[in-house]
C-alpha cells in the first residue's frame, strides 16, 4: 500500500470484485460516471471477469483506494489506455462510499494516482473525460491542475438522451505540485 | 461493398495486407498517423486477426477502376452510445489531393448514419495536417477540442485535434433535417 495523509492506494486484486460489485450497483455511485457508467446493474460474475481482465492487461493499472483514518476501502482508481510510447494514459477515479466523497479525499486520491503516473511510470499526459453535467468533478480536476481541452458533443447516452463530455488533461510539469 | 462517387469500399481481406504493409512503412504516408513503423508482416497479420475481437469495421478503398489506394474504417464502435471513431489512410501517393479520401469519408458517413444507426462519429487528426483538416471540414466535421502533447514524433510531443459530426448535423448538410 502506498500511504498518503488520509488516503492509501494499492493494486486491485481478484477478491476486490465483491466490493466493486457493491459499489457499481449503487445508483448514487454510478449515476454521475458518464461514459464510464458500466450498466444500470452488474452481476458479481461480470464484475469478477472485469477485474480479472484489468489485472491481466498491460494497458491498465487498477488500484483500490483506502480511507486510512477509518481503515476501510473507499473507492477505486485506474490508469487505462496506457500508451508507453506516447507516454499517456486516461485516469478514472470513483469513490464507492458516498459519505466518504469529500473534495479533500478525492483530490488526495487523485494526487496519489498522478504521482504513480508521473513519478514512477514516467508518463507525460494524463487525460480524463468527465460528463459535462458533472460540474463538481470538473471543478475537482481543475483544482488538480487539469486543463479543459474540448467538449465532445453527444458523447454518451444517459437517462434517455445524449449528453456531452468534457475532455481534460494534465501535462507533466504543468501546474500543480507533481 | 459500398459505392461512393469515386471509390468503392470493400471489406478488408487478407490479400490486401502486403500492400498495407508497404504503406505503413512509408514515412511520408505515416507522417501524421498514429502508426509507429517499422512494422513487419506478422504485426500486420496480428492487426488483421485482432479485428475480429474488436468493435471495428475496416474497408479497403478501391477506385472505380479497381485500384486499391488505401483503407478506412470505424474503430471503438459503441452500440450503447451509438458512436464510433473514424480513421483513413490513402497509401497510394499518386491518389492524394484528388478527392478520393473525401469521397471515402462521405461514403463511410452514409454507412454510419443511414445504415448503422450511429449518432456521433469522431476522429483525431495531427494539428499540423492542414490538408486532412480541410478535407474533414468539407465532409461536415467540426473541431471540438485540441489534445495537447498527444503523440510523440520526431523528437517532441505533438498536439492532435479532435473533430466530430453528429447525425442532426449530417442530415442538415444534405437538406434532410
Amino acid at each position: 500500500m502506498i500511504r498518503g495523509k488520509h488516503v492509501g492506494i494499492r493494486p486491485l486484486q481478484s477478491d476486490d470484485a465483491w466490493i466493486l460489485f457493491k459499489w457499481f450497483n449503487d445508483p448514487k455511485v454510478i449515476d454521475n460516471l458518464g461514459i464510464r457508467e458500466p450498466r444500470p446493474s452488474i452481476s458479481l460474475e461480470e464484475e469478477m471477469e472485469i477485474v480479472q481482465d484489468k489485472i491481466g492487461k498491460r494497458s491498465v493499472r487498477p488500484f483500490l483506494v483506502h480511507d486510512l483514518d477509518l481503515d476501510v476501502p473507499a473507492g477505486m482508481a485506474e490508469l487505462t489506455h496506457i500508451d508507453v510510447k506516447n507516454a499517456s494514459a486516461h485516469i478514472f477515479l470513483v469513490i464507492g462510499e458516498p459519505e466518504l466523497f469529500t473534495d479533500v479525499f478525492y483530490l488526495e486520491s487523485l494526487n496519489m494516482v498522478l504521482n504513480v503516473a508521473f513519478q514512477s511510470m514516467n508518463l507525460h499526459r494524463i487525460e480524463v473525460r468527465v460528463p459535462a453535467y458533472n460540474e463538481r468533478l470538473i471543478g475537482l480536476y481543475l483544482s488538480s491542475g487539469f486543463v479543459v481541452e474540448g467538449r465532445l458533443q453527444h458523447d454518451h447516452f444517459r437517462h434517455g438522451s445524449y449528453v456531452d463530455s468534457v475532455i481534460m488533461a494534465r501535462i507533466r510539469n504543468e501546474g500543480g505540485s507533481i | 461493398m459500398l459505392e461512393g462517387a469515386m471509390v468503392r469500399l470493400l471489406a478488408v481481406d487478407r490479400e490486401n495486407l502486403p500492400k498495407f504493409l508497404g504503406w505503413v512503412n512509408d514515412p511520408e504516408v505515416t507522417k501524421f498517423l498514429m502508426v509507429d513503423p517499422p512494422l513487419g508482416m506478422e504485426q500486420e497479420e496480428a492487426w488483421f486477426e485482432g479485428l475480429r475481437d474488436r468493435e471495428a469495421m475496416i474497408f479497403t478503398i478501391q477506385t472505380k477502376d479497381g485500384v486499391v489506394i488505401g483503407n478506412c474504417g470505424l474503430e471503438k464502435i459503441s452500440w450503447k452510445d451509438r458512436k464510433a471513431t473514424l480513421g483513413i489512410m490513402i497509401g497510394s501517393k499518386m491518389h492524394w489531393d484528388k478527392g478520393y479520401g473525401t469521397d471515402a469519408v462521405n461514403t463511410l458517413l452514409r454507412l454510419c448514419f443511414d445504415e448503422l444507426n450511429l449518432m456521433r462519429v469522431c476522429l483525431i487528426c495531427d494539428q499540423t495536417n492542414v490538408r486532412a483538416h480541410r478535407a474533414y471540414e468539407k465532409s461536415g466535421f467540426r473541431l471540438e477540442g485540441l489534445m495537447r502533447a498527444y503523440r510523440y514524433k520526431n523528437g517532441g510531443y505533438v498536439d492532435e485535434v479532435l473533430m466530430s459530426i453528429i447525425k442532426p448535423e449530417w442530415l442538415a448538410l444534405q437538406g434532410r433535417s
